[in-house]
């Protein structure tokens, strides 16, 4: 017996959706791709269109939620199924409805936590021990539709934004290529959000400012903001007079600290933090390469005073 | 005047696995296969040169996956039958076997839904099937076995212990209308004509 190879059109915009297309495209005949023509905060690169030309795939840029209705009121898809992974456009109940089986989206956390834009920071500036992949039908009201998979994974302790996102973009495809089919087959039925346990909460898409450190902070938030905030906006500040990104922390513990003041102490550059102190094990000096602390202090010790 | 070097002629000399395939209309594919007696070393040939169809003919086909075969489609009339083990997996090249099967019990009310055939090329049907079935078989190890099959794989096992019975899924929605469908180069499903295909020669 033969069977039609499951075809979907796939919605996405971001690198986390152009490496997610990646792996779908082993498993699924994929009929088009819709994206945006300039996704937001990702500086004119347009990953997912990049991918589509070299994957020989159609693929559709729209600029905004308008030029997407007109798109597929205009255009015929034979897909019953859409896939919907970090698109940043705002999909109107039209589109929705023309897919037989509507769309699934695949949001980086345990829904209905972190919903919104930038699930993945959210989590990794929480601390929380563990976050997942939900598999959500897609409904007008933002990240709130019913769930048909979801699955946990815990974050390392050191885990960064990218090594998260890595993890959590095999998740979803893990989850999508066993939920997709069994959704086609009518086998699974989707759940409200509330099975998963976690509570509601949102995230936001992060600003340049995010990145400027606030010494007042606990030194444990400041850290996580640095792993969270490594490829953009990057945790940055200056240090008597020197510009400099951190890019890797620990947090050592102090009692009545000076928010922003630092000492040099034994190869050690530790700064202070509105709770215990911050000791700084990787930087970057603006304009040079990201260094080891001891490599900083043997440079640059007698311009920080 | 074309010449072939010597390799080329090794691989025009050499068939593909796929075509080792029967189609309609011949009319083996209205035979009942024998029971398997023993498994023979014979009986692991057919079994691998199955396998070796249904991959090949994958190869060739752009928006489908070929999920399960019976011996006689190529030609071969023993009642063996096999099922890809994952067919939402193109790179899953494995397959389960089921030697001698039948089905024991049907459960639940018909269902209608698309499938196709390997023995008839680009047409798809909406076919009834049970939702539940049993089935009893023996396996390549020689060992009987029982299955409960759900949803997808009840409608495979009951369209391929059909072709081991000499039926074809298109038997099964023989003089209905708007039930078949061509798939054309798009890998898009088109509603065929009803009267074309009561009419067909090859078909019937
Ligand atoms: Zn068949």
């Amino acid at each position: 017996m033969t069977k039609k190879s499951i075809t979907v059109v796939f919605f996405g915009s971001g690198p986390l959706a152009a490496k997610s297309l990646e792996l779908l495209a082993q498993d699924f005949e994929i009929e088009a791709v819709i994206t945006k023509a300039s996704p937001l905060g990702h500086r004119g690169e347009v990953p997912v269109l990049n991918l589509s030309k070299k994957l020989g795939i159609k693929a559709f840029p729209v600029e905004n939620k308008a030029q997407l209705d007109n798109l597929i009121e205009s255009s015929h898809f034979s897909s019953d199924l859409g896939i919907l992974i970090d698109f940043g456009i705002i999909v109107s109940q039209e589109v929705i409805d023309y897919f037989k089986k509507g769309i699934i989206n695949s949001h980086f956390s345990l829904l209905p936590e972190w919903r919104g834009a930038d699930p993945i920071s959210f989590a990794l500036l929480s601390g929380q021990k563990s976050t997942g992949v939900s598999l959500m039908l897609l409904v007008k009201a933002m990240d709130e539709g019913p769930l048909l998979a979801y699955s946990e994974l815990s974050i390392d302790s050191d885990a960064t934004n990218p090594s998260l996102s890595g993890e959590l973009v095999d998740l979803s495809h893990e989850l999508l290529k066993e939920f997709v089919p069994r959704y086609l087959e009518d086998s699974i039925e989707a759940q409200a959000q509330d099975i998963t346990g976690r509570e509601v909460s949102y995230s936001r898409k992060l600003t340049k400012n995010d990145g400027i450190i606030d010494w007042d902070k606990s030194a444990d938030k400041i850290e996580h903001e640095i792993r969270a905030f490594i490829e953009w906006p990057k945790s940055h500040t200056k240090l008597g007079g020197i510009e400099i990104i951190i890019t890797s922390g620990h947090v050592v513990p102090a009692k009545d600290t000076k928010p922003g003041n630092f000492k040099i102490d034994n190869n050690e550059l530790l700064i202070d933090c509105g709770e215990d102190s911050l000791s700084i094990d990787k930087l970057k000096p603006s304009g040079k390469p990201e260094m080891s602390i001891q490599a900083f202090l043997a440079g640059y010790t007698g311009r920080l005073a | 005047m074309l010449y072939l070097t010597d390799k080329e002629a090794i691989l025009v000399a050499m068939p593909n696995p796929r075509d080792m395939l029967i189609t309609l209309p011949n009319p083996h594919l209205r035979q009942s296969s024998k029971r398997v007696g023993v498994i023979t070393k014979d009986v692991q040939k057919t079994i691998t040169d199955m396998e070796a169809a249904v991959i090949d003919w994958e190869d060739s086909r752009q928006h489908e996956v070929g999920v399960a075969l019976a011996a006689v489609q190529i030609d071969d009339l023993y009642k063996i039958v096999i099922v890809r083990n994952d067919y939402d997996n193109k790179e899953d090249k494995t397959f389960k076997v089921f030697i001698n099967p039948s089905i024991t019990k049907f459960e639940g009310e018909p269902v209608a839904d698309f499938e196709g055939c390997l023995s008839i090329q680009d047409i798809y049907g909406k076919v009834p099937r049970y939702p539940k079935i049993r089935v009893k078989a023996v396996g390549i190890d020689g060992k009987p076995f029982r299955i409960t099959a759900e949803g997808f794989l009840a409608r495979v096992l009951q369209h391929e212990i059909d072709h081991t019975n000499g039926i074809v899924f298109i038997d099964r929605i023989k003089g209905v209308n708007d039930v078949f469908y061509k798939l054309n180069e798009d890998g898009n499903l088109e509603q065929l004509d009803d009267k074309k295909v009561h009419n067909s020669r090859i078909l019937w």
